[in-house]
């Protein structure tokens, strides 16, 4: 048990108190069985009054037992599903899947509402209603032989013959559930994603009929699971009835007076296990997931640090491919940044500025990251950059978390706010929440994003389109603020600002075609003056 | 609670629920006449009653299972309806608030269903049977009916009461819970910009902290809500003690009771109690569920465009907008303002941003119906073009044809507008499966899409909303050339951001103090 070792502690005083509590509810109904046979036979009538005490006083430890228990097992469970939490994302920031894809959403969330029930429903009570059996079967030992084998034969099939024959239906069901699931996911996604096109195409009616029929094949799903829970309780009780009419003719000549505690023990034991079963058989499919969530986190090797900042970077003759496409994207580029300079990428959509930025970003062979001698540094340019992708990530905390990273980089309210203000940012103040991401609009993202990369203050800036969706006005603020920057390496079609970067590269295709200072560049007449001058036209 | 459950539901679930809990009587009945036998008489258990005790078992667990199947039956039916409802609420606008409806899908949903599946036929059985067993108590023991009568009310009180504090608190933890779970979510999305601001030990310590937080809070008022458990497990067993006391005082002091009544009255009081409480249990669970259909219920509150608003009676122009006043729920970006456009011809729409211009093409695209007033249309054959779409379960080939162009035809579309570099780049080329948008395509390269597919279909009328940014120089004279010939005969209502496309545009309006004016630019306006 893997997962549960940081709530080892909770989980066996739990397991423990859940089988006293068991045992306490059971010998309560078998006590009032073997009053009733003890009054008939004028016992003292203290003795009567004793066991009713005893009953009382164990009805009551029963459920401060329940109590405790329910507390400890809970607690349990919330540190679980926190600690998984965590080191998935901590694992999360080497994963190589695009986290941003609906399809890998879909599936974590799948999996971690499956771990909520790991515990709670299925480990905890399994191993109490285990040791319970085990206990009564010692116990049976008193009565007789047969009772014994009665008893384990009852326990077996509660606890491991039902839920086996089960299992395999239900995983199977589970698989199913996944698969309808993840596809209606998917679906919904994309009819609420491209509403407006799939209107004007004349397709929602199409495919709400295919979201239709997955929440019917859903249903059918749910109504498969019903039945199949239905069906071990209605086996389990089979096993009940033969059980208390085995008993009733193995002890009535020997030890009739035994016989309706017995009985009684019998249905309450039944009533306490009978709701482990159906848990029991979902383990597989549960078990799973946890599995999958609680992988080792393997040490990400940190480099050793080393103090000089970046201060060109070279790309030598760079070529890529994105997996799975048949041509490259980028072809043979050379180009190189110094520090201190600032440059532009610009080219027509499609060109391939953004995977070029990107690879810088990521890291590349060909690509060379040297210090001010000259010499090989860091691997990375993240140490020194600021960086502004296409995808522009928020979370749900407020505007202050947001944009120092929760407190990662140091910035005072005030700054913020006056941030906030200079780009106009008019409905948000450092502690408003953004509850949802996705009601940000293009132009507030950018903007925060701004604030984010200022309040960051690395020497470096790499920015993807830092202009799209916003106004003159801000583009404006926006272009000075980048201006004001010592490095900047900028891929835009903004190209207001042009004459103001210190060199320029224009990508056509995947290829460099022109590069060189804004002033070489417009003398030629080439394709940057084009650009230019097509570029004058804007409203 | 409410439960707004039909009526022949509820009265189907108490035929079915008597039956087994009358069934589970018999068997009581049997068990004890056996027992007595047994016990007192020394004697073999008669094959007759056996045979009889387990009929009646067998009896009450066969209708059991017809009980929970009906009963599950019906609450997946509902729960599928439900869903249905809430999918049939969404609209162009739903993306801004996508997560919102996936988790009402997907989670609030989840959560409801145990109302329906186990919430509401645990009500039915526990009124059942705490009635059928009160009744049978009058015929075995009638001093331990009364105890039963007047112990019982305690139960629901108490629950009530304690219910009552803890759900209030209980809802906010569970948004509480809901907004750690998308934190987390949105943490992993995110997971780029941890990685490039190089926040990650601070991020997962804020992660470790708030969960920590969580968890004091929420064992906090779990600890009172058990408390109220163990509250309920004092009365049962204060009911049952007493019951066990008055069938012991029976017995030995006044001798007036058959073992029969007595183990008869021991048997089925547990019953009795474990009803009530399983009832307190499943009463702090449904107030949960319920919050969910809470949120389920304001997705469903949401208006929706029922039918077209539009009037298809204009004879001679393509649209025409009268006394039309235009906004959201609390704004109005257009007010009483009149729109003509001509059947053929490039119309221009500018002004500043948010100022209302694509609001205004939604609303003729039939998307967002008018505040006030009228909108005439000619036809609904309409084009669309923008630089936004969601691709899946689709092809380059099925978006562009439509089924009705064949493929040499769409390849020479596609070439003319220079999109066969990118198509040759996918595997298949323009039958390449498209699935959840797992193709690269740039903002220029879905307007040449879009503008395509108009290509093909030729319609009478054609929206378009000019990408802001994007668009090279390339695609736009493409774009451009396709335009001025298409305007010949189809109505074009462009929103316009650049002077280029204004030069082709025979009318130009633009949208100033909620007004659509007429303004000199277009070569005939």
């Amino acid at each position: 048990m893997n997962y549960l070792r940081t709530e080892r502690k909770y989980i066996l005083y739990s397991i423990l108190l859940g089988l006293a509590g068991g045992l306490v509810g059971v010998s309560i109904f078998g006590l009032s069985g073997y009053m009733i046979s003890l009054s008939f036979f004028d016992p003292p009538f203290f003795i009567i009054i004793l066991i009713i005490a005893v009953i009382k006083l164990f009805g009551m430890m029963k459920g401060a037992f329940r109590y405790i228990e329910r507390l400890l097992s809970h607690e349990a469970t919330f540190q679980m599903i926190g600690r998984l939490r965590l080191n998935y994302f901590k694992r999360s920031i080497d994963l190589k899947e695009d986290t941003h894809s609906v399809k890998f959403i879909q599936w974590l969330n799948q999996h971690f509402d499956q771990v909520e029930d790991y515990y709670i429903r299925i480990i905890y009570p399994y191993a109490t209603a285990a040791l319970l059996s085990l206990i009564l079967t010692i116990l049976s030992f008193y009565i007789g032989a047969e009772i014994v084998i009665l008893m384990i034969v009852t326990a077996l099939f509660l606890l491991v013959v039902i839920p086996k024959v089960f299992e395999r239906l239900v995983y199977r069901n589970a698989a199913e559930r996944e698969a309808v699931d993840t596809q209606l996911y998917m679906k919904l996604y994309h009819y609420i994603h491209d509403f407006t096109d799939l209107f004007v195409t004349k397709q929602i009616d199409e495919n709400k009929v295919k979201m239709e029929e997955m929440l019917h094949s859903i249903r059918k799903n749910e109504d498969k699971n019903s039945l199949y829970d239905a069906l071990m309780t209605f086996s389990a009780r089979m096993v009940q009835i033969l059980g208390i009419i085995a008993v009733i003719i193995l002890m009535y000549q020997e030890l009739p007076l035994l016989v309706p505690m017995v009985l009684l023990l019998l249905i309450s034991y039944f009533d306490m296990v009978m709701p482990v079963m159906a848990p029991a058989s979902n383990y597989r499919s549960v078990k799973e997931a946890v599995h999958v969530l609680d992988a080792d986190k393997s040490p990400s090797g940190m480099a050793p640090e080393q103090t000089d900042c970046i201060s060109r970077v070279i790309i030598d003759d760079l070529d890529y491919c994105y997996p799975g496409s048949k041509q490259n994207v980028l072809n043979h580029i050379n180009a190189s940044f110094e520090k201190g300079k600032k440059y532009a990428i610009i080219g027509s959509s499609g060109s391939g500025k953004t995977t070029l930025l990107k690879r810088i970003i990521q890291g590349d062979e060909r690509i060379g990251l040297y210090d001010h001698e000259d010499k090989p540094a860091r691997e990375s340019v993240i140490k020194d950059a600021s960086i502004m992708p296409q995808h522009l990530d928020f979370y749900n905390a407020s505007i202050m978390d947001n944009v120092t990273m929760f407190g990662h980089f140091r910035a005072s309210e005030d700054t913020v706010r006056h941030l906030l203000d200079e780009l106009q940012i008019k409905n948000y103040q450092p502690d408003t929440m953004i509850a949802h991401t996705g009601r940000l609009s293009g132009g507030e993202e950018k903007r925060l994003h701004f604030i984010r990369m200022i309040i960051e203050d690395k020497h470096w800036w790499i920015l993807d389109e830092p202009t799209a969706r916003l106004d003159d006005v801000l583009k404006e603020k926006v272009w000075q603020e980048i201006f004001n920057k010592e490095t900047v390496i900028v891929s835009t079609h903004d190209l207001s600002r042009l004459e103001d970067f210190d060199y320029i590269y224009y990508m056509e295709q995947g290829e460099m075609i022109e590069a060189g200072t804004y002033e070489s560049l417009i003398e030629r007449k080439g394709e940057v003056w084009h650009a230019k001058e097509r570029f004058k036209d804007n409203l | 609670m409410k439960i707004n459950m039909p009526v022949k539901y509820m009265g189907l679930y108490t035929v079915i629920c008597l039956a087994a809990i009358a069934a589970y009587v018999g068997f009581g009945h049997h068990l004890s006449l056996l027992l007595e036998d047994i016990v007192m008489a020394r004697s073999a258990p008669g094959g007759q009653l056996l045979l009889w005790m387990a009929v009646f078992f067998v009896l009450y667990t066969s209708i059991s299972l017809l009980y929970t199947t009906v009963s599950q039956r019906i609450a997946n039916r509902r729960i599928e309806t439900l869903g249905r409802k809430i999918i049939s609420k969404i609209d162009d606008q739903t993306f801004k608030e996508s997560e919102s409806m996936m988790n009402a899908v997907f989670v609030h949903l989840e959560k409801y269903r145990p109302f329906e599946k186990v919430f509401i036929p645990v009500v039915v059985q526990t009124m059942v049977k705490i009635t059928v067993i009160a009744a049978a108590m009058f015929f075995i023991n009638e001093i331990a009916a009364l105890i039963l009568i007047i112990t019982a009310p305690f139960v629901p009180v108490y629950y009530i009461l304690v219910g009552l504090r803890t759900q209030d608190e209980a809802k906010a933890q569970a948004s509480q819970f809901d907004a750690l779970g998308t934190l987390f979510l949105n943490l992993i999305r995110g997971r780029n910009t941890v990685k490039y601001t190089q926040s990650e030990p601070t991020v997962t310590s804020r992660l470790e902290n708030a969960n920590k937080n969580y968890v004091k809070e929420t064992m906090g008022i779990l600890k009172y809500a058990f408390q109220s458990t163990l509250m309920l497990e004092f009365i049962t067993i204060l009911g049952i003690g007493l019951i066990a006391l008055e069938v012991g005082l029976e017995i030995i002091i006044f001798e007036s009771i058959s073992f029969y009544s007595a183990f008869f009255t021991l048997f089925l009081a547990p019953e009795f109690y474990n009803a009530l409480k399983v009832l307190g249990i499943e009463f702090h669970n449904g107030k949960l569920a319920r919050g969910s259909l809470e949120v389920i219920d304001k997705w469903l509150e949401k208006e929706t465009i029922e039918t077209d608003y539009r009037a298809y009676d204009l004879a001679d122009e393509a649209v025409k907008l009268s006394n039309v006043t235009l906004g959201y729920k609390d704004i109005n970006l257009i007010e009483n303002a009149d729109f003509t456009v001509p059947s053929a011809g490039f119309t221009a729409v500018t002004g500043p941003s948010g100022i209302g211009k694509t609001t205004l093409l939604k609303m003729i695209l039939g998307l967002h119906p008018p505040g006030a007033g009228r909108v005439h249309i000619r036809t609904d054959d309409i084009g669309y073009i923008s630089d936004h779409i969601y691709f899946s379960d689709t092809t380059i080939y099925d978006y562009v044809s439509d089924g009705e162009a064949d493929e040499a035809h769409v390849m020479q579309i596609l070439a003319e507008l220079d999109m066969m570099n990118s198509i040759d780049n996918l595997k298949a080329g323009i039958h390449t499966p498209i699935v959840n948008h797992n193709i690269p395509l740039s903002g220029g390269e879905i307007v040449r899409l879009k503008m395509a597919r108009v290509l093909v279909k030729k319609p009478d009328i054609i929206l378009m909303d000019e990408p802001t940014e994007y668009l090279d120089a390339k695609t736009e004279q493409l774009v451009m050339d396709h335009l001025k010939h298409l305007k010949r005969r189809a109505a074009i209502i462009a929103v316009v951001h650049r002077r280029q496309l204004l030069k082709i545009a025979d009318f130009h309006y633009t949208v100033k103090d909620r007004q659509i004016i007429p303004r000199i630019g277009g070569e005939r306006g």
